[in-house]
């Protein structure tokens, strides 16, 4: 089974570091990139073939928002899954990244297990992730 | 004629003019009554010169009628002659006396007035010593004393002091007319020098008035000059405090969202971490026994306790879901959250309004400190919250149905009332406190809708 690719935005670096860390021992993906704004998310998701099978976006970020990114996603018909981890998971919120294209939405204090659970699942129904 | 105004001026200036006129009038006073005391004095005067010159006539006229008796009787022989001088003589003895008694009042024609008496009395005694001569047949004897100058030289005196007093009575007439008339014409000028004075006196009386209605309007002028100065400085201060305190609100808000922005990245970023540790080194402790679970476990509940308490600072510190879900979100989950916390009913009723970034943090922070101050203070069992639409304006009622208070007895920057009251006030609105004792508190913020 391949790894699933993961392209993490996310502004604070403490964060990135850890995530990358702890997903990466938890689950079988392997993080091929950062970015820590709204544009830089952009110019390295939308080229194709994309990056990577799972975007984790972050709502604030250095620059713009993780809505930029996934309105962006959406517009393209980008194939990559998209998921939000934020501070931010207030119900207003989820439901404008659900709308926005988002797969589900996850807090960064409380949804921890959850995400590793969901990058497990993700990835056993992804068989070929890493030949993209 | 600056010169003649002034003198005017000083002449009729209340310090002179008071002074002058009182002294005139015992002047006028004074030669009025020395007037009156000289003519009064005179008339007394002429009237003792007036009976003088009536009794030295008298005298004259008895004694000239004695005489013409005496001669008809002694020329004719006739007894009819001497009817006349006998009832002359019962008259003069007692007309005589009149004259002395008028010789001791009349010190000044005493004299005369005596020497008088003495003349008609030597007459009379010539004129009695003749008849008798003439009447005892001594004719040659009453000739002889008739022939002597005697008789005559008494009458010529008789008739001079008759003349004398005369004369002295007409001088003392005269003089009494020049008295009157130099009374009169004192009596007049000072009349008229006091009608001056006192018109000079209401000259200056109205314009001593007319200057203190000059000086009292300049001064009332000063005076309101003075107060709006005053009240400008007021509004000036009163402006420069507001603007302070708004200032130093603003300074608090930014300061409470840099606090909350730090508390969200840097110790949300931590607490993620940790938390993502947590769960890193759960799944290598798999297996490791039941008592590290459960530390693991423990430790993961007290990270989500630290991430909840972080949660409420950041929110108490700066609703960021005011930007996020919107004013009327905001205030419900507060109220929820605040129902939760204090275990008291909250019946919120919100409306969905569109209020600027500033109103609707006011209307937020007015609901935070109210429902505090229910939590702390109201003892309730029921707190209701209503925000909603009057016209053009916003109404904020937050009432609860506790204790209650005095009003007049709280300290007015107590409970953040002032707080409140400011926030509400610097977006153009008016908070009223409604409470009293056992009665519950309610609290009105009214605001306009726009700026």
């Amino acid at each position: 089974m391949s790894p699933l690719r993961v392209f993490i935005v996310e502004d604070s670096p403490v964060i990135r570091q850890n995530l990358a860390g702890a997903l990466e021992e938890m689950a079988p993906v392997r993080v091929v990139g950062f970015a820590d704004s709204a544009a830089d998310a952009q110019a390295a998701l939308c080229g194709r073939p994309p990056p990577c099978d799972l975007a984790i976006v972050d709502v604030i970020l250095r620059e713009g928002t993780g809505l930029d990114v996934l309105r962006a996603l959406r517009e393209q018909a980008s194939p990559v899954t998209r998921v939000v981890l934020t501070n931010y998971a207030l119900p207003d919120v989820r439901t404008h990244c659900l709308a926005l294209g988002a797969d589900r939405v996850f807090d960064k204090s409380v949804d921890i297990d959850a995400l590793v659970d969901y990058c497990n699942e993700l990835a056993s129904k992804t068989p070929d992730a890493g030949l993209g | 004629m600056p010169a003649w105004a002034e003198i005017q001026a000083r002449l009729t200036s209340s310090r002179y003019l008071g002074p002058v006129t009182v002294a005139l009038a015992t002047l006028v006073l004074a030669v009025n009554e020395f007037g009156y005391r000289s003519l009064e004095r005179l008339g007394e005067q002429r009237a003792v010169i007036l009976e003088a010159r009536t009794l030295s006539d008298e005298v004259r006229l008895l004694t000239l009628m004695m005489e013409s008796a005496k001669r008809g009787h002694i020329l004719t022989g006739r007894a009819v002659y001497l009817e006349p001088y006998d009832e002359m003589g019962r008259r003069f003895e007692p007309l005589l006396e009149d004259v002395l008694a008028l010789a001791r009042r009349y010190p000044e024609q005493r004299a005369n007035l005596e020497t008088l008496v003495e003349a008609a009395r030597r007459k009379r005694s010539e004129m009695v010593e003749v008849l008798q001569r003439f009447q005892s047949g001594n004719f040659e004897g009453a000739m002889e004393l008739t022939l002597t100058e005697i008789g005559r030289e008494n009458m010529v005196r008789i008739n001079e002091i008759a003349d004398e007093i005369r004369r002295e009575e007409t001088a003392a007439y005269l003089q009494a007319g020049q008295v009157r008339q130099s009374v009169g014409f004192w009596s007049r000028a000072g009349i008229a020098g006091l009608v001056l004075l006192c018109a000079a006196a209401v000259f200056a009386v109205l314009r001593l008035g007319r200057e203190r209605d000059v000086e009292r309007g300049r001064y009332l002028a000063e005076l309101s000059a003075e107060r709006d100065k005053l009240e400008l400085q007021v509004d000036t201060r009163t402006r420069e405090l507001t603007d302070l305190a708004r200032h130093l609100q603003r300074v608090r808000e930014d300061e409470r969202g840099r606090l909350a922005r730090e508390l969200h990245d840097e110790l949300g970023g931590l607490l993620t971490a940790a938390k993502l540790d947590v769960a890193r080194v759960r799944k290598r402790v798999e297996g490791s026994g039941p008592e590290v679970a459960e530390r693991i476990h423990h430790l993961g509940q007290t990270l989500d306790a630290g991430i909840a308490l972080k949660r409420r600072i950041i929110e108490d510190l700066r609703p960021s879901s005011l930007a996020n879900l919107g004013l009327q979100r905001t205030l419900e989950i507060q109220c929820r959250e605040f129902a939760q916390r204090s275990e008291i009913p909250v019946q919120a009723e919100i409306a969905d309004l569109k209020l600027d970034a500033e109103r609707a943090l006011a209307v937020y922070r007015v609901v935070q400190e109210a429902l505090t101050n229910v939590s702390k203070y109201a003892r309730a069992s029921e707190v209701r919250v209503r925000l909603q639409r009057a016209g053009d304006l916003v109404r904020l009622r937050v009432e609860d149905n506790g204790c209650g208070f005095d009003p007049a007895r709280v300290q007015p920057g107590s409970h953040g009332l002032s707080g409140m009251r400011f926030r509400v006030r610097s977006c153009g609105g008016e908070l009223v406190l409604r409470s009293a004792p056992g009665l519950g508190t309610t609290i009105e913020a009214t605001l306009p809708m726009t700026a």
